[in-house]
């Protein structure tokens, strides 16, 4: 009888148990349903009047993803299957602002899925980064490997340019920024990059620009294509457009195309994109090179007061394009086009460096840090003066290129008909 | 004997490396570059060197007092009622730290995994399972551990590795930039957490081969050398020396992985690997404290005060801090004096005035609990 009893004893405690624990383990607490929250792919970062900050959040539209864009059928339908929509608030602080946002969005905002971060020309320029950077920093759903543009313009306009093959205007930047090695044209920087460069002792920081364009493939007679029955193409487009470089947490500058190719030969991350030389052909022509990736040693010198950098690139290529009669099929014309290559890399160290020491007087190459590395005692007495001695640092450029391949054809072309 | 089980030399290396590692690969990086800087990765190695010392220390004393904790022992060096005065103190430093410990835990879910849960939830979860555990007894505590320390490694080893694209080598270098002091400074910390490795001496008699414990010890201390210092090395490695400002950097760190767009996000994995340590951690002092309160006063079994250790504990979780920064302050500041007193100064005394006294030694009787087999 007795054993009966704790038997049934038991049983009850056991039944208890997993109903309690049934109960438990769904987390009651935190639990946040996918259908309960709003996906943000972006976030822009304005400034407002009054010392307020503006943000901009992009939601995903996650019933609108599967539809596809396109299939006729009035405005309702297509902006039903818009398949994101931004919203704008002001507020004094960004975390304020982004709260503030619950009043007109019906769910709660989730940033772990946000891919870019654009903030405002305007804001980098007057009012600094330092203040938005520490909610970025702090919370806990933003990642360190958001990437951080700077946005020509209003951040709103260009967030609501969206791409034909991407969804959302997100998607299509965070599409440029992943094939950034096929130009290495702009340098654009990760947020847990930017706020070391912030923190640096002796480096600037950097990251790409992106702005927004008439779209040259929309011409004007393609106005009203919409009432021949045909979607036109979009009258504006984005491109990223070379590196804003900032003094502290200002930006201060811009560093077009070449120049900031410059700026990544020197900070060893140019990973590819297309160079373009003359032809050592007496005749003319052109040839463009494939860059399959380099390496670079920066080895700094003090001598008598003065520092001098020594940039040593090492750096493949592959031919892609010759213009004109150049023989191609023989070494030593390689050996010229090795030549010619390696003084075009210098000629785009030297046009960023021109810009960075003479025009901003920024180091965003990292040289400050190299001298630090490789003179330690005698760079707490200079590193006070850094920013006074960095544009006077003399700067050798040793550029060894290697031309691996010649592509599919030797000799180019040579129509023999006149 | 209150305790019958027996582990081996291996669980007990397990059971060691889990004990200083759970808390120390999360908060460790963090403090050490506040004092070091880029050096960060020294302090640790270096506190290695105190660490070996501690475990021949307490290998000593298990020598010379076979069969019985340092609770007991505590008894027979010192003389009766200072002993006892001695074997309290070491209870609080158990209790206390434990409390440090739990909270730490609770933090940590709160500020990164479920940030709505109010901490007490999580810190009465962890204590229910360590009671079951600490019930079983060490034995079962140290299968546990063992079960589980492959699957730790592994991923902690697969966390550093995957972060190794975003690594640059230049974070390490000027080396010895501010010279020795900041270093020496920076691995007091780490020093006061290899030191918990003091609570070997309260399970060294269960050991199927006391004898060897010392030396299961040595090698156990220094293979949390070599966890520490890649963890801090990796830390520093790729965030340079703003380590010092991030509340938990070997999170951040693994945050950072991402393996061609598609292998990210693999914090979760990490925060169920700490949850695994965090449990051997909380459990081993848990099972020092009642077992040493169950010898200090004469007790045949220490499972009634399980669940009461159990509520004192989760009390001490809450009441060790009114937010997480006085937390950290505490561990860098208040912990080092104290814990590096109970943790070295004192055991060191304790073997000399055992030696000068000479009490001790293989023909002595044992005394206290073991007079009581059950």
């Amino acid at each position: 009888m007795i054993r009966r009893f704790g038997l049934v004893c038991k049983l009850l405690i056991s039944a208890l148990l997993v109903a309690g624990a049934a109960a438990a383990l769904t987390g009651c607490w935190d639990q946040r349903e996918v259908d309960k929250i709003g996906i943000v792919l972006a976030t822009g970062i304005d400034q407002a009047p009054g010392g307020r900050i503006r943000v901009i959040v992009q939601n995903v539209n996650p019933a609108a993803l599967g539809l596809g864009t396109g299939g006729g059928g009035g405005t309702a339908s297509l902006a039903a299957s818009k398949p994101y929509r931004n919203r704008s608030v002001e507020g004094n602080t960004m975390f304020e602002a982004f709260r503030d946002l619950s009043r007109q969005t019906p769910r709660q905002l989730f940033f772990a899925h946000n891919q870019v971060i654009l903030i405002s020309e305007k804001l980098a320029r007057e009012r600094g980064v330092a203040e938005i950077m520490d909610f970025l920093q702090r919370n806990p759903q933003i990642r360190r490997t958001t990437w951080l543009l700077v946005g020509k313009g209003d951040p709103a306009v260009i967030l609501d340019e969206p791409g034909r093959l991407e969804d959302t205007p997100a998607q299509r930047i965070f599409g440029f920024i992943n094939e950034r090695r096929l130009t290495s044209q702009y340098a654009a920087r990760r947020m847990g990059d930017f706020l070391e460069l912030l923190e640096s002792e002796s480096t600037q920081p950097f990251t790409a620009l992106i702005e927004r364009i008439p779209n040259p493939a929309s011409p004007e007679e393609h106005k009203n294509r919409l009432a021949e029955g045909q979607v036109a193409e979009p009258h504006h487009t984005l491109r990223i457009n070379g590196t804003a470089v900032f003094r502290g947490d200002k930006m201060t500058g811009w560093l077009d195309s070449r120049e900031s190719r410059g700026l990544l030969w020197v900070r060893g991350e140019v990973e590819g994109g297309v160079i373009d030389v003359p032809s050592p052909d007496p005749k003319g022509g052109r040839v463009s090179i494939e860059i399959l990736g380099s390496r670079t040693r920066l080895q700094p010198e003090i001598r008598d007061g003065q520092i001098y950098m020594t940039v040593e690139i090492k750096t493949d290529g592959s031919l892609g394009e010759v213009t004109g009669q150049l023989e191609v099929s023989k070494p030593e014309t390689i050996n010229k086009l090795e030549a010619t290559m390696a003084g075009a890399i210098r000629g785009e160290i030297a046009s960023a460096l021109a810009k960075a020491q003479q025009e901003y007087g920024v180091d965003v190459f990292g040289f400050g840090e190299a001298v630090h590395r490789k003179y330690p005692r005698q760079w707490k007495e200079i590193k006070g003066i850094w920013a006074d001695l960095f544009p006077a640092v003399q700067v050798q450029a040793r550029v060894e290129v290697n031309i691996r391949r010649t592509g599919m054809t030797t000799n180019p072309l040579r129509p023999r008909q006149k | 004997m209150l305790e019958r089980g027996k582990i081996s030399c291996v669980q007990t290396f397990y059971l060691l490396v889990v004990l200083v590692s759970a808390t120390a690969v999360i908060f460790l990086p963090a403090i050490t570059a506040e004092a070091a800087g880029r050096d960060a990765w020294m302090a640790p190695l270096l506190a290695t060197l105190p660490g070996i010392f501690l475990a021949l220390v307490i290998s000593a004393l298990g020598k010379r007092f076979p069969g019985q904790t340092l609770i007991q022992y505590l008894q027979a060096a010192l003389g009766s009622w200072p002993g006892r005065a001695a074997g309290l103190l070491y209870l609080f430093y158990f209790l206390h730290t434990n409390g440090i410990i739990i909270r730490e835990f609770g933090e940590l879910m709160t500020a990164i995994v479920l940030p709505r849960t109010p901490p007490l939830v999580f810190h009465v979860l962890i204590l229910l399972l360590c009671a079951w555990a600490v019930r079983e007894g060490l034995e079962v505590l140290a299968r546990v551990v063992e079960l589980t320390f492959p699957f730790m490694i592994f991923l902690f080893t697969a966390a550093i590795l995957l972060t190794a694209g975003d690594m640059k080598l230049g974070n390490l270098f000027p080396v010895l930039e501010n010279g020795l002091k900041p270093i020496i400074k920076a691995s007091l910390p780490p020093i006061g957490w290899r030191g918990e490795i003091i609570l070997l001496a309260m399970f060294l008699p269960y050991l199927a081969r006391p004898e060897a414990g010392g030396r299961c010890a040595v090698v156990a201390v220094l293979f949390i050398g070599l966890i520490l210092t890649a963890d801090a090395a990796a830390n520093t490695l790729v965030f340079g020396p703003t380590v010092a400002r991030l509340t938990f950097p070997t999170f951040t760190l693994v945050r950072q992985v991402s393996i061609a767009n598609f292998l990210e996000r693999i914090d979760a994995v990490l925060v169920a690997l700490w949850v695994l340590g965090m449990f051997g951690k909380i459990c081993l002092f848990y099972y020092a404290a009642v077992l040493g309160a169950a010898q200090l006063a004469n007790l045949r079994s220490y499972r009634p005060l399980v669940l009461p250790v159990g509520v004192v504990l989760a009390a001490l979780s809450i009441a060790a801090a009114e937010n997480s920064r006085e937390v950290t302050e505490y561990i860098v500041k208040g912990w080092p004096p104290f814990s590096l007193t109970i943790e070295y100064i004192f055991p060191t005394l304790v073997l000399a005035v055992a030696y000068l006294r000479g009490v001790g030694g293989v023909s002595k009787s044992p005394s206290a609990g073991g007079r009581n087999p059950e």
